[in-house]
């Protein structure tokens, strides 16, 4: 096989979109493995299509971005044109909703339409459903013999009773579930103590500089309580670069047996100091 | 609304530009509330996961990745959606979601091997490159390397005579953003 520079882009090209043949292609891979210049090109033909190929989705954002700028182009119009809400929606807070209410405004309409139309729907089955119950009413009300209702009494006892022994061990299941610990992972259930190191390793100082999304999150954390304290860490580490908060979110991951995010945070640079890393190697 | 996945797909492929559009469309506003409401990140952030989400569907379909949808579209994408914030999260770039970088993490993961500063530069060269190529050029390379479509296929879309006539113009616009390229790394050094 030649090695010029264009021959091996032209066989590069080929391997590459699978049009070599079998016995080709199989030398083409050893000299993958085996010859510098061959591994040179395919690095450098490689880093070219990437870029070709980054181009065109890079095309199509901005497609996209085009398109993000005429959704929100009415919302311009409509906080201009002196609407009333407009002012409601200024603060930072309410940014939220004014996202959801205006730039959906097409949207919304089409779902306020649908919702109208299917509450009426559901209102015209209920509607019937009681009209049945009425009819089913009259039916009871009936005068019947003596023994009959006799009957009928007993059977709603029974019912009743029936139905309370269920509800007694629905309540008790509930207590139980409510009783299990909230996470998976064996090796925390049994050492989660170690893992709480803001009150070991903190000053009093840095705790007086506590801001509420971190408290909270700590708090959280603390009492086990960890689907709920992932909003309150995430947000602290964003907010405030701090790196128990970081860590504590990826114990959280452990102990919610969220393995993938565990091993994706645990190699991040931020928790690579001895501590962190002989504690997160020991949760298996 | 009842969205068809395959023939979104379908679409897709067949260089229907529409398609992103609709979908975008369909599942931004849901999209960015579950975002916001996970991460607690701002709208702007929410918009560039939605568009990266959508951008590298669009790509897992062309490059094959993506022959059927086992879920609904909307899960899929929020799935995307999901693991590129939470990329976002680890790294911590606190200066806010940049679609542009998120992209070339995602093509670097399938070239681990190479190093990740040295990608990115070859990667945003050839990008400059491209746009500075322009038409008919861009597409016939975007065709040929990315959508990996047959010379017959690029005779149709881009009206050559012949293949053969594909094949050269192919050849010189290789050449032509080769050496674009090495003039925009030459004055980066």
């Amino acid at each position: 096989m030649t090695n010029t520079p264009e021959h091996i882009r032209e066989t590069l090209e080929l391997y590459d979109r699978g049009e070599l043949d079998p016995s080709r292609l199989l030398e083409v891979q050893a000299l993958l493995r085996s010859d510098p210049a061959w591994q040179a090109a395919w690095r450098s033909f490689r880093s070219e299509t990437a870029g070709i190929r980054l181009n065109r989705l890079k095309t199509n954002l901005s497609v996209l971005e085009s398109l993000e700028a005429e959704l929100k182009d009415p919302e311009k119009k409509t906080a201009a044109g002196g609407d009333p809400g407009a002012v409601l929606t200024s603060s930072p807070e309410s940014n939220h909703i004014k996202q959801a209410s205006e730039t959906s405004q097409p949207e919304s309409m089409e779902e306020t339409i649908d919702r109208n139309t299917s509450e009426g729907i559901r209102f015209s089955r209920l509607h019937q459903a009681l009209n049945g119950l009425k009819a089913e009413e009259k039916k009871t009300a009936d005068p019947r013999p003596a023994g009959g209702r006799i009957l009928v009494i007993r059977r709603i006892w029974l019912g009743a009773i029936a139905a309370g022994i269920i509800g007694f061990f629905l309540v008790m299941q509930l207590f139980n579930n409510l009783n299990r610990p909230k996470y998976i992972n064996q090796y925390l259930i049994t050492h989660f103590d170690e893992y709480i190191l803001h009150e070991k390793s903190r000053s009093k100082s840095e705790k007086l500089t506590f801001n509420k999304d971190k408290e909270i999150g700590y708090d959280l954390f603390v009492l086990q309580e960890f689907t709920e304290a992932l909003p309150y860490l995430q947000k602290s580490w964003l907010n405030s670069n701090d790196t128990l908060s970081f860590f504590y979110l990826t114990v959280s991951h452990a102990a919610l047996g969220n393995n993938k995010y565990f091993r994706e945070y645990k190699s991040s640079p931020v928790l690579q100091s001895q501590l962190y890393q002989i504690l997160l190697n020991k949760i298996k | 609304m009842h969205r068809d996945t395959t023939h979104i797909i379908d679409r897709i492929r067949s260089g229907d530009e529409d398609s992103l559009r609709e979908i975008y469309r369909e599942y931004r506003q849901p999209f960015i509330q579950w975002i916001k409401g996970e991460f607690f990140c701002s709208d702007d952030d929410a918009i560039e996961f939605f568009q990266t989400a959508v951008v590298i569907l669009y790509d897992n379909i062309i490059t094959g990745k993506l022959t059927e949808l086992n879920s609904h579209v909307k899960t899929y994408l929020f799935g995307i959606g999901k693991n590129k914030a939470h990329e976002w999260l680890r790294h911590r770039q606190r200066q806010g979601v940049h679609s542009d970088e998120l992209l070339i993490n995602y093509l670097h993961e399938e070239n681990p091997e190479v190093d990740e500063a040295d990608f990115a530069e070859s990667l945003r060269a050839v990008d400059a490159g491209m746009n500075q190529l322009g038409e008919p050029c861009r597409s016939l390379l975007s065709y040929f390397y990315y959508q990996k479509l047959s010379m017959r296929e690029i005779c149709e879309r881009l009206d050559y005579k012949n293949e053969d006539t594909a094949k050269n113009q192919k050849y010189k616009c290789l050449k032509r953003l080769q050496s674009i390229c090495a003039d925009i790394k030459g004055v980066k050094v």
